[in-house]
């Protein structure tokens, strides 16, 4: 079982990875092209009014004492108001508008890549050197080169527009209107209990999620399969064989809980790439999640929204890892913490 | 009393470590203090003490942060990504401590150029 030690080291590293990453953040921002005073004054305003806009942001102080203020803020998780985006507005409460939107993407993404790529990666295999095989590891090869923003218009154009079976953009049609109880849309459609706009929500996210899922299937079962290679030649393997025990058995009541321990790092790692994926398939299918809110953010300089999302991502993919690797010392006690 | 003995060395052997470790934090920071007030009055010749005295620190900040990240991620994954390598079958020699090493340096370098180029800042008036 895992020891208290361990998680208490792991939650004692968040501080320092937050502060890095808030200390990188706020670095590339103040490095970086682009003045949010001019931004929200106007490319026309004049430059006392510019001036002024800037010495009411604190833009005028030195930077370290920026940094400073920065840094004491966000300790006390107070990330100040957003510039432009939703200006004026606090940017914890648009965080807690957006977040459910990406953490529903990517956690369905990553259920989407692991229930397809675990049986992919296992079946390549125990089927090893076959047609099967050839084709699942062309299959991992394609999805795992294929970048999003390729891949999502491609999508829309077959089931969108050539198809016409799958809706292009958002998260539900626009004839639906569902107060917003969880931020997750599925779940909020359920519990108004209204099935059609639930039906309406899930295939608003088929597109989003293929594509996050199949760069994670494709990963996953690449995974898969070296690890069930190995694990296949192990003697235990062999011994439930000779005793008389069946193929399918032996490989998911012996082989898969083994072959599984290695898998589980590399989604723990992969996470954040599932992060990365969501602000581009945010951007190519225009749900407003946080990736979308990033790339505004972004083009906008407003600082604060750009440093308190990227502390949310941090924040995120740690704290995956943590339980990441909960569930790895689970599945094999041995291993020691 | 065998149980004081070897209590003894463990003790010392940690304030010894402690002491190394202090020792060489210092000797980064001054070395980071060094590069960012060079660069700092570098900038100057070009920019305007406000201008050279944010990017010195911004710089700095960068590496500082940099470092951070990576020494924590060193210590908190650094096993697991030495495993993942070993299982792949692509290890170059990268090891968690060498990492860790690595990145401690660059932390106390940061600081120092951060420290610095606050000084300058100071100093010159901004």
């Amino acid at each position: 079982m895992v020891s208290k030690r361990f998680i208490a080291k792991r939650l004692l590293l968040l501080g320092p990875v937050l502060f890095g990453v808030a200390t990188v953040v706020f670095a590339i921002l103040h490095l970086s092209p682009g003045d949010p005073a001019i931004a929200i004054a106007g490319e026309r305003a004049s430059q006392e009014f510019v001036e002024q806009v800037r010495s009411d942001l604190g833009l005028t102080d030195p930077l370290w004492e920026q940094y400073v203020r920065f840094i004491r803020d966000t300790a006390t998780l107070d990330f100040g108001e957003s510039y432009q985006v939703r200006r004026g507005t606090a940017v914890g409460d648009i965080l807690a508008d957006r977040l459910p939107i990406t953490i529903e993407l990517a956690v369905l993404g990553q259920i989407a890549g692991l229930l397809f790529g675990l049986p992919l990666g296992i079946l390549s295999a125990v089927k090893k050197d076959t047609l099967t095989d050839h084709f699942s590891r062309v299959g991992a090869l394609t999805g795992i080169s294929v970048p999003i923003y390729w891949s999502g218009p491609l999508l829309i154009l077959l089931f969108a527009q050539v198809l016409g079976i799958l809706p292009t953009s958002g998260r539900i049609g626009s004839t639906y209107f569902i107060d917003s109880k969880t931020g997750f849309i599925l779940i909020d459609t359920l519990l108004a209990g209204n099935l059609a706009a639930f039906q309406s929500a899930a295939l608003h996210l088929v597109m989003p999620v293929i594509v996050l899922g199949v760069y994670s299937m494709a990963f996953i079962s690449r995974m898969m399969r070296s690890s069930m290679l190995e694990v296949i030649r192990q003697d235990y393997m062999r011994t439930a064989r000779a005793k008389g025990q069946g193929a399918k058995t032996t490989v998911m009541k012996h082989g898969l809980r083994n072959a599984f321990i290695p898998v589980i790092t590399i989604i723990g790692i992969q996470f954040g790439s599932m992060l990365g994926g969501s602000v581009l398939t945010e951007t190519v299918f225009e749900i407003n999640g946080i990736g979308t809110l990033l790339v505004s953010a972004i083009n906008k300089s407003d600082y604060p929204v750009v440093q308190a999302t990227v502390l949310v991502f941090a924040f995120m993919y740690t704290i995956v890892n943590l339980l990441v690797d909960i569930t790895y010392s689970v599945l094999d006690p041995r291993i020691d913490q | 009393m065998p149980s004081t003995d070897s209590a003894v060395p463990v003790s010392r052997s940690r304030i010894e470590r402690t002491r190394r470790l202090v020792i060489a934090a210092a000797r980064w920071v001054a070395i980071g203090a060094a590069l960012g007030a060079a660069i700092s009055l570098a900038l100057l010749i070009v920019w305007t003490p406000r201008a050279a005295t944010d990017t010195a620190f911004a710089l700095g900040a960068l590496v500082l942060g940099f470092g951070v990240i990576a020494w924590s991620t060193a210590v908190g994954l650094g096993q697991t990504i030495e495993g993942m390598k070993a299982h792949l079958d692509v290890s170059a020699g990268w090891t968690e401590a060498s990492a860790r090493e690595a990145f401690f340096v660059l932390s106390w370098t940061g600081t120092g150029w951060v420290v610095a180029a606050a000084a300058c800042s100071i100093l010159l008036g901004v």
